[in-house]
């Protein structure tokens, strides 16, 4: 079975920067992949290629077995997206917005209510059924986008930042959730800064720099003997910097 | 399943719009309520008013006058209506639906139909004219069919624009000059009629004797009755061109990556690399 995800030799340049540079990468089918890098290695740049909304400069990308964006289509309906937030509609609810998203997933409409209605109860998100997304606070935005991320049972996750501002509850609810959409064949793409989530979470790990791989393999390989991820992730993108750098602190 | 994800698209932006008009307390959603009647029912008024004048077959002079100019100002109104939902975010962003499983053409002809939706005044005027068009005796039965190609025409137009405007609104330099480009523009008209010289032009460009290749001129002598290949050949190729104008920056605004814009027009420099305190 082809890989979930693969990507040859990505690269997407802004005027004369690289943001992401020459990048490859294998996401095996039901795999939670946990995509690290500092800020601005080029993290969100990749999975906006992946989505197909950033054209890459150059290389290729396959997702499921089908390269893109010649079989975007076909694609785009197997992908559920946890998007950062400017690719939510504001002045929707998280009802409506639930129920349109699946309906865009050609869900029928009573289906894609339904679906929308049990989901957002799923999350806590039914208590102010009127509240406009524009309204709705940093984790909610977040949970509203799982939800509708969910509602028509995708095969691949594309996970931008989805714990970002969600409380202890809405995020240990999602990580549940996530892991029982892996035990059913799911395959997760997941980037987090908070790395402790991702060593609980993840299976496999790739850590990008200044667009760049430098570091892939799976989680157990990657530790070694106490190091934790953190200790990994900051040695490999070196950062190993005294905290007494400013003597008046 | 197309029709059922334009079923959606159109449902939501219904959903966004209701949900901005109702977003208010009562006291707002009660001044937006009076002030949508207001505006609405004036263009109604005016519509019948159209309806009525054009409907009377003993003016054909002053009908054949005022035709071309009410045209082109319908036509500016309806190209710039789209810099002000363009800033206040009244339409769906249609790259955002760019993450679902839907075809970019499919997506440019929901553009083009959620377009109506911001020149609704436009198109209650368009409405009284053909109306009164179809019941003045002397014009026609086809005639008022002339404007639906101008609206067509209109809508196509309206939808590039707003792309290319969105697109050029984003890049920090160029963002000052379309300001002061559009500032030099709205103060064109004022300008031209205050120079002696000029008014006899600009007398004669919003009149019928401008020439039959401007499409709100072949629109309104087709409109009137007034037959001729050459008006039906400008109107057609107008429509083309704003076909390709609107599909062009369309994809143009569906591949524009806002990242990219913002790096590009961003100093290279990191000027405040350094804490000099």
């Amino acid at each position: 079975m082809p890989a979930a995800i693969s990507v040859h030799n990505l690269r997407k340049m802004y005027g004369s920067k690289a943001a992401v540079d020459g990048l490859d990468l294998e996401v095996p089918r039901g795999c939670f992949f946990g995509f690290l890098g500092p800020n601005g290695a080029g993290k969100t740049t990749t999975i906006r290629m992946l989505m197909g909304l950033a054209p890459p400069t150059s290389g290729s990308i396959e997702l499921l077995g089908l390269a893109m964006p010649e079989h975007a289509l076909e694609v785009k309906g197997k992908i559920g997206l946890v998007p950062d937030e400017s690719l939510l509609f504001d002045h929707l609810t998280g009802y409506e917005f639930t129920e349109f998203v699946g309906r865009m997933y050609g869900l029928e409409r009573p289906v894609a209510r339904e679906r929308a209605r049990e989901l957002l109860e799923l999350f806590e998100l039914d208590s102010e059924p009127r509240k406009l997304i524009g309204d709705y606070s940093k984790g909610m935005r977040k949970r509203v986008a799982m939800a509708a991320a969910l509602i028509h049972r995708p095969e691949l996750f594309l996970l931008d930042e989805p714990f970002e501002g969600v409380d202890a509850v809405g995020a240990r609810l999602m990580k549940e959730i996530l892991l029982e959409q892996v035990r059913h064949g799911a395959t997760m793409f997941l980037t987090s800064h908070v790395l402790e989530v991702v060593e609980r979470l993840c299976d496999r790990v790739a850590i990008i720099q200044q667009g760049r791989l430098v570091l892939s393999g799976a989680m157990a390989e990657l530790r070694s003997g106490s190091e934790t991820l953190e200790d990994v992730f900051v040695r490999v993108v070196g950062a190993e910097r005294p905290a007494e750098t400013l003597d008046w602190l | 399943m197309i029709s059922r994800q334009t079923r959606a698209i159109v449902w939501a932006q219904w959903c966004s719009t209701r949900n901005r008009f109702f977003r208010a307390n009562r006291a707002g959603t009660a001044f937006t309520t009076v002030l949508g009647v207001i505006w609405y029912g004036a263009f109604c008024y005016l519509a019948v008013m159209v309806a009525f004048l054009l409907s009377n077959p003993d003016e054909p002079a002053s009908l054949r006058n005022a035709l071309p100019a009410a045209f082109l100002i319908c036509f500016l109104y309806w190209q710039l209506i789209p810099v002000l939902s363009a800033s206040m975010g009244s339409s769906l962003d249609i790259r955002k639906l760019l993450v679902y499983p839907v075809q970019r053409r499919d997506l440019f002809r929901l553009e083009v139909v959620l377009r109506t939706s911001t020149s609704v005044e436009m198109l209650l005027l368009l409405t009284g004219a053909g109306i009164g068009l179809l019941l003045n005796p002397k014009v026609s039965r086809w005639a008022p069919l002339a404007l639906l190609p101008f609206v067509a025409f209109n809508l196509l137009c309206s939808a590039g624009v707003r792309d290319l405007l969105v697109r050029l609104l984003a890049r920090k330099r160029v963002r000052e000059i379309v300001v002061f480009l559009l500032v030099l523009a709205a103060a064109l008209p004022q300008a031209l009629l205050l120079t002696g010289g000029s008014r006899g032009r600009v007398r004669q460009f919003f009149s019928s004797e401008s020439s039959a290749a401007w499409p709100w001129t072949a629109t309104a002598r087709l409109a009137e009755g007034e037959f001729s290949w050459l008006s039906v050949s400008a109107l057609f190729a107008w429509l083309a061109a704003a076909y390709v104008f609107g599909r062009w920056q369309f994809e143009r605004g569906l591949s524009f990556d806002l990242s990219e814009a913002t790096a590009r027009s961003a100093p290279s420099a990191r000027a405040a690399s350094r804490l000099e305190w």
